[in-house]
Order: C-alpha cells, then sequence, then structure tokens
C-alpha cells in the first residue's frame, strides 16, 4: 500500500482521534518523518505516563529493524519513558555480538534517547539475560518496578512459575497501592493462537491473583502476531508477539476470545495511562495503526 | 542401577592437587569424582595412589577435605532446601503458592534427601568455583555476561569431567520423581500439560551430563503443577525438559548437572 493511502486510511478511520492529535502537533508531523511515521492517535498530553509493548522481537531480520524504524520514529513526537518486553528477546545465539545486532543496533536511538526497556524471559532466551544492564532485571528473573506512582508493572517469568514466584506475586500485588496493575510475561494465558494459544495450566494459577488484587492490563507474548482478547472476567488481555517474527493467518478466527486481531505483519504497541485511562495504538511496520482503543482502570478495591 | 542402564557408582568428596601448582596449593579440579578401583590410563599422577587406589583421599588430603566441607558445608546448607519429608499430601489439592512433594513414604522422603545431599555437594563445586570468578555484575555488558558464563562452564566441566548420569538423581531418587511426574500427568490436565511442555521441543537430542545446554534449544516451559511437586532448588539450579528429558540444568554454568532419560511417561 502506497504511503499517502496508507495516511488518508488513517485519516479516515481515526479522524475523532487525530483531532485530538492535531491539536498536540502530533498529526502535522506524522507525514515528514522518515521512514513514514506512524499517524499516531493518542492524547500525548504532558504528564501522561507513555510506554511501549514489544515481543518476539530478537531475530536480527531486516523485518525487526523495520519495526524498530517505527518505533524511532514514533519517539520522535510521543516521549515514550520505557518499553516493557514480553519475552523472545534474542532468538538463537547470545554471543556479544548477538546483542548488538539483535537488540542494541535497532533500538540505539530509543536506548541514546534515555528510554529504558524491561525485560522478562521468554523461552528462547538464555537466563543470563537477567544480568544485561539494558534489560534493567537487575539479575532477578522476576521483578517489579514502579516508573510512577500511580502505575505499577510485574515482569514475571512464564517458563518456570516456581510456587515461590507465586508466592512473591501475591504478595506485591497485595502490597501495591498503585492504581495501575500491568502485569507482563511471555506465554499467553489467553490467546487464539493456532501454534501456541492459552496455556490454561498458567491461567489456573495466575488468574485469580488478577482477579483478586485488581489487575489493571495482561501483556503477553510467544504467540506471533497482535491479539486484543475480549476483556476476561473484566480483566484486558493483550498478545503482542510479532515484535521480529510473524506467523502469518495464525489466529484462529473460532477462538471467540478475539476482539481484534492481526497477523499479517509485525506490530508493537503503544500506550499511554492519563487518570484512569490507558490510551492505545499498536502499529505496524509500515506506520498503520491496526488497533486503537481507551481502557479504563478497573478500580475494585483499590483507591 | 535400575531401569536407566547407568553404571554402578559410589561418590567420595575429594580435593585433587594440579600438577602445575606449588605443593601447599590446591585447585578443585573435581570435588565429586566416582570412587574407582582401578585408574583410567590417563590419569595424573598425583592422583593416583597404588597402594590404596584411585582417588583415595591421604591424610593430608583428608585434613583439606575437612576444612574445605567444615566452610563450605554450612554455607551450602543454609542454600540447599531442606529435603521433603515423607507425607501423605499431593500438589494436586495444594495452592499453588505452597510446594507438596508427595505423596512419599519414608523410603522415599529418604532417598530424595541423599539426592538432596548430591546437590549440595554438587553447589559446593559450583560455589568454590563462582567465587573464584569475577562477580557478575547484576547490571553487565553482554561481553561480562558471555565471558563470565563461558569461564564459569569450562571450569565446571573440568571440575566434573568424571561426572556420570545419576550422580545427582541418585538411583534411589530416579524413580521417585518419574512417579511424581506420572502422577501430575496422569490427572485431568495431562494433555494439556504434555503440549505446553512439549511446545517448541525437539525430540531426538542426544545429552550429556556436565555438557553445555545446547544453545539453539529453547528452554522448555515448566508447568506449575509440576515445579510444586518436584524438590525445590537453589536459585542456580533448575528442572527443564529436552524432549521428554528431565534435565537439572546449572543455569549459571548453563551446564547439565544430571539428567532423567524419558522422564515424561510416553502417551
Amino acid at each position: 500500500m502506497q504511503p499517502l493511502r496508507v495516511i488518508a486510511v488513517l485519516v479516515l478511520a481515526f479522524t475523532p482521534l487525530l483531532s485530538a492529535c492535531r491539536e498536540s502537533g502530533i498529526a502535522s508531523d506524522a507525514a515528514a518523518a522518515q521512514p513514514e511515521a506512524p499517524a499516531v492517535a493518542l492524547p500525548n498530553k504532558g504528564g501522561s505516563f507513555k510506554f511501549g509493548v514489544l515481543g518476539d522481537f530478537g531475530t536480527g531480520s531486516r523485518d525487526q529493524y523495520e519495526l524498530a524504524a517505527q518505533m524511532n520514529a514514533l519517539h520522535d513526537r510521543f516521549k515514550y519513558s520505557m518499553v516493557a518486553l514480553v519475552g523472545d528477546n534474542l532468538y538463537g545465539s547470545e554471543r556479544p555480538q548477538d546483542f548488538k545486532k539483535k537488540f542494541e543496533e535497532p533500538y540505539k536511538k530509543l536506548l541514546d534517547a534515555g528510554v529504558k526497556f524491561y525485560a522478562s524471559l521468554g523461552n528462547h532466551d538464555a537466563r543470563e539475560q537477567r544480568y544485561y544492564k539494558p534489560f534493567n532485571m537487575g539479575g532477578n528473573s522476576y521483578y517489579t518496578f514502579s516508573p510512577r506512582a500511580e502505575v505499577r508493572f510485574f515482569a514475571l517469568e512464564s517458563t518456570y512459575l516456581v510456587p515461590e514466584q507465586v508466592a512473591w506475586l501475591e504478595k506485591e500485588l497485595k502490597a501495591s497501592g498503585s492504581h495501575w496493575k500491568i502485569v507482563f510475561f511471555h506465554h499467553p494465558i489467553y490467546s487464539s493462537g493456532e501454534r501456541h494459544g492459552s496455556d490454561v495450566k498458567l491461567r489456573e494459577v495466575l488468574e485469580p491473583l488478577f482477579i483478586e488484587h485488581n489487575v489493571s492490563v495482561v501483556l503477553q507474548g510467544h504467540d506471533h502476531f497482535y491479539e486484543r482478547v475480549k476483556p476476561q472476567k473484566d480483566i484486558p488481555y493483550f498478545v503482542i508477539g510479532s515484535g521480529g517474527k510473524l506467523r502469518a493467518g495464525n489466529i484462529d478466527r473460532g477462538s471467540g476470545i478475539t476482539a481484534k486481531g492481526f497477523d499479517s505483519d509485525l506490530a508493537f504497541m503503544a500506550a499511554e495511562i492519563d487518570g484512569d485511562q490507558m490510551h492505545f495504538n499498536v502499529i505496524t511496520r509500515g506506520g498503520k495503526i491496526i488497533d486503537s482503543g481507551v481502557i479504563t482502570r478497573r478500580k475494585g478495591s483499590t483507591p | 542401577m535400575p531401569g536407566n542402564g547407568a553404571p554402578e557408582t559410589d561418590f567420595e568428596v575429594v580435593r585433587v592437587r594440579s600438577e602445575n601448582e606449588e605443593v601447599d596449593q590446591f585447585s578443585v579440579q573435581s570435588l565429586m569424582v566416582p570412587r574407582r578401583t582401578t585408574p583410567p590410563q590417563n590419569a595424573a599422577p598425583s592422583v593416583v595412589n597404588k597402594e590404596r587406589g584411585y582417588m583415595a583421599v591421604t591424610g593430608f588430603r583428608r585434613v583439606v577435605l575437612c576444612g574445605l566441607l567444615a566452610v563450605s558445608l554450612p554455607a551450602c546448607e543454609r542454600d540447599v532446601p531442606a529435603p521433603p519429608p515423607a507425607t501423605a499430601e499431593s500438589a494436586a489439592t495444594a495452592p499453588p503458592t505452597k510446594r507438596v512433594v508427595g505423596p512419599l513414604s519414608e523410603a522415599e522422603s529418604q532417598a530424595l534427601a541423599t539426592m538432596n545431599e548430591r546437590l549440595m555437594r554438587y553447589l559446593i563445586i559450583h560455589k568454590q568455583l563462582e567465587q573464584g570468578l569475577p562477580k557478575m555484575p547484576t547490571q553487565g555488558t553482554p561481553e561480562q555476561i558471555d565471558a563470565h558464563q563461558r569461564e564459569f562452564e569450562k571450569k565446571m566441566r573440568d571440575a566434573r569431567k568424571n561426572a556420570r548420569r545419576g550422580e545427582i538423581f541418585t538411583p534411589e531418587a530416579e524413580p521417585v520423581i518419574r512417579r511424581l511426574l506420572a502422577a501430575v500427568f496422569a490427572g485431568p490436565d495431562g494433555k494439556a500439560l504434555m503440549e505446553s511442555v512439549m511446545d517448541e521441543q525437539p525430540l531426538g537430542i542426544k545429552l550429556d551430563v556436565n555438557g553445555r545446554y545446547p544453545d539453539t534449544v529453547p528452554v522448555s516451559t515448566v508447568p506449575p503443577g509440576i515445579l510444586q511437586t518436584l524438590p525445590k532448588l537453589t536459585e542456580d539450579m533448575e528442572y527443564r525438559f529436552v524432549g521428554r528429558h528431565l534435565i537439572l540444568l546449572d543455569t549459571h554454568a548453563h551446564v547439565i548437572a544430571d539428567f532423567i532419560e524419558d522422564a515424561i511417561p510416553a502417551e
């Protein structure tokens, strides 16, 4: 699809949101960027918390670099401060040169700009990645951090959910007073992937904790496509596993849980938390926004 | 060794003097080696005592050994979780935050206690060698991580070059582990569990005790229900599956410490 056509389609599809964006100067910059900038339909408010989500990306392939270019271009006008990585951060060999080719070079502009990446481990990741400084894991395979008082992330090690990790998660979720509790990990507990799909054994353990402790959003990978799952027991789930690998046509359209699925190109998510709302866009290699929306946080018992 | 074809071995903890070191300097070439009645042909002269057999612990070595154990064992005892007690409980009915290794008879509990002791011995080597390396920074560069891991791997493999299958998963412990796994896979979710474990797992991979974990093989998922019913490990060790084999992975050294062949029951 030609760039001008892409922009025209986006303008038509997202006119209401783009109107808001024009006021903050986002849309007016879109056409000038190289490569073609994604037409960001996010509030882009000063003082809001902005972040990205990326999964299954570390291939070192041209496709990965092209999506990374879109992430770089987006950052020019949408200053996200961090990226949550939902695993499979490096495929294959993990020698020093691989860290460069599969991570440091494609995201160099973001790293240089001070964007922090927070990794969770996927099944293709060596356990040693937890010591890699740019992944900000502090030597831990599961951990929590709070980039803002109102937002707390919980990174899990879904390939190895020992009882101690479950107990840790329960304790941390319970102790957190953050309005937004965002959990991210590799193996999806809800997914329409024909290749992998939902890990029901993980779900049995994790979902009750998410419900009880008022988790706001769950970010997952492993299946190489994008899927926004219909809220399950009031919790929104995303599969964002197409940061560098694509499994085209792999979404089971008959699963009944898909709110939006996209399995024909790589994609990443850009999100913005403003008060009780989280706005999100999902952007492809070509800069096309293929999903967009607003989530209102679950309030439950959290003040 | 019933069922797995591994040779009968007994083990003793010894410390072997390196040929190229000063007389009063000892390096850890091996702290856990199989006891043999005859030395291998290529054994270094310094480790052979003709009167007492290969790897015999001399008086001096015994003193060094005792000193080493006196220093290392308390630290390892603190780190290594207590072996599971005999119990009628099972993980199937336990909350996911609780580990229940069971049901377990007294004899099975004792078998796992022996496995725990072997694990502790392994960790003495592991910790001793790791202490000799530059400390891994928690905010490292790829070069630091790679250099540390490969150096550690080399030292670990050198130290255990005589390692055999069954040293940690002992012949007594192995059937207990098999039974515990079989109980989980026999449950109503056995098929889902199997799919979860076998996801992206290649078949036909040849494993070596003390070998490097194959770089190109993704780590398996080990479902929570399985981790709940297997004896607790330290942070540096993990249970993983490669195909249907259960391995004990030293995550710091990237080495397979031991494994149980075809531990997952056939469908």
